[in-house]
């Protein structure tokens, strides 16, 4: 199922034909506010819901080294 | 070396001396000047009703090692305290159970859920990355994180690869996690399915003093430019465990079922039985776009399924609103909405066979959770940044199926959890 989503995501984003931003476009995308990570409150998230819920992981690796689940 | 710089590498020092010593002999060996990004936080985490209540200081630094090589430490010090749900449900007279050490034991009120207040915990975490170039268009990252509580242990290694393509406006990552924990749970690992009410001073139904668990992680990514103001990023991971999944610390009750004045009340309380392995799957999907007024939303959306019955979904929205000064307002919302576990169950009517796993720990259970948020991020005069976050956490379970019998028909079987966050983080 994975490859199928996986293929069909690939050809979607092709198919889009899509133009590719220079790097002198750049200047929005390189903002802090654009990081699909922040490096604290992510990681603080992450913690909390694995501790309270069954699911972890997706953005990043599962794993949670703590007790807490 | 003006004030500013003077306190910058002051802190330096001690960050590196802090995360084990390994941070300033690498800064001189690798020669840069490039000083330390650091950021400080602390975050409260606090349960309403006297329930989990956590302090999390962390500190974290970046530095350039050389040219497109960084290395990356965190250290976090978690202090947990408070009372938490066993999974047993209330019964119409007081219920005394065994603490975990099998030397005492507390009491609980008619009609009330049984908390457990013998949770109090501290974990040190650390862990480090480092990133290079390894060609041009492809960079790794490797990482080794470990922790300690005083009943866990973890250690982890990770690696990653990110190859940009098409002008660098997709980049597709690879990685792979393993993890291995050691559990040695005040008291011992309990006896699955047995008595937990033995009483305090008796020999309790133990059977082990540690147990282990190992986690294998495989994520792969593809980040997508859109436009010059549109980003996605999409990753299907998937995980696989081995080991202890149980918690030592969780019952299910026992309750009878046949008609009468106790129909309903718990006749034993038993500890529960996981499978010993766990095979997960998630998809993310996530959208950042920047608006011409440079405010910024950001959508993700998780899909997660496991051979333990759960589906998970999970949507995240943040909107930046920023002001002029380069500071910014944050307000976030999330639900979450879970499926139970097949082997979920609020309690077992005594004449059902007890089948070979079963657990009532509720965040295995039908649950939704909401958070509601605002985040505030300024921009001092220094270029440092200080932020502070509120977010109110609520979480709803229904009881499953066939619970409500008896004298547990009107009870509220499991309690709702409320619980605030509040976070402040200074980047230097």
């Amino acid at each position: 199922m994975y490859k199928k989503l996986l293929m069909f995501l690939l050809l979607s984003l092709s198919g889009c034909s899509l133009t590719p931003v220079q790097p002198w476009q750049r200047d929005t995308l390189a903002r802090p506010q654009m990081r699909p990570v922040h490096p604290v409150d992510t990681a603080f998230d992450d913690h909390i819901y694995f501790s309270k819920e069954a699911s972890s992981g997706g953005q990043s690796f599962a794993g949670g080294g703590c007790g807490c689940n | 070396m003006s004030e500013k710089k003077y306190i910058r590498k002051s802190l330096s020092t001690a960050t590196g001396l802090l995360l084990g010593g390994v941070a300033a002999p690498c800064a001189h060996a690798f020669g840069t000047d490039t000083p330390w990004e650091l950021n400080a936080a602390v975050l409260y985490y606090g349960e309403s009703d006297g329930r989990v209540q956590a302090l999390e200081p962390v500190i974290m630094g970046r530095k350039e090692l050389d040219d497109e090589e960084y290395l990356n430490l965190k250290l976090v010090v978690d202090s947990l305290t408070g009372a938490t749900p066993t999974g047993a449900v209330p019964s119409s007279h007081p219920q005394t159970f065994t603490r975990p050490s099998g030397k005492g034991s507390y009491t609980i009120a008619a009609g009330e859920v049984p908390l457990d207040d013998t949770f109090h915990d501290t974990r040190t975490a650390l862990s480090v990355d480092w990133e290079k170039a390894l060609t041009e268009m492809t960079r790794s990252t490797f990482g080794a994180n470990f922790s300690s509580e005083f009943d866990f242990q973890s250690l982890g290694l990770s690696a990653t690869i990110d190859h940009d393509l098409n002008q660098r406006n997709t980049t597709l990552t690879a990685g792979i996690a393993l993890e291995t924990d050691t559990l040695e749970p005040e008291g011992g690992i309990p006896l699955e399915l047995a008595s937990a009410m033995v009483p305090a001073g008796k020999p309790q139904n133990r059977r082990d003093s540690s147990e282990t668990r190992d986690q294998i992680d495989l994520l792969l990514g593809l980040t997508q430019v859109i436009n010059e103001r549109t980003l996605m990023q999409f990753n299907i991971s998937h995980s696989e465990s081995d080991g202890y999944h149980s918690d030592p610390f969780k019952f299910i009750s026992i309750v009878q079922d046949a008609s009468g004045p106790n129909q309903g009340e718990p006749l034993d309380n038993i500890y529960e039985n996981r499978p010993d392995s766990r095979s997960k799957s998630s998809f993310f999907w996530k959208t950042l776009h920047s608006f011409t007024s440079e405010d910024v939303i950001d959508f993700s959306y998780r899909y997660l399924t496991d051979d333990w019955g759960i589906k998970s979904h999970t949507m995240d929205l943040r909107y930046t609103w920023m002001l002029d000064s380069g500071s910014y307002w944050q307000p976030h919302l999330r639900f979450y909405k879970q499926e139970a576990a097949d082997f979920y169950r609020t309690l077992l009517p005594q004449s059902e066979t007890v089948p070979e796993f079963i657990s009532a720990d509720y965040r295995l259970g039908d649950l939704a959770s909401t958070t509601v948020g605002i985040k505030y991020s300024q921009m001092l005069a220094s270029e440092n940044l200080i932020e502070f976050r509120l977010e109110l956490l609520t979480q709803t379970n229904d009881p499953s199926p066939g619970s409500r019998i008896g004298s547990q028909a009107g009870r509220q079987l499991i309690l709702d959890t409320e619980a605030s966050i509040l976070q402040f983080t200074y980047t230097f």
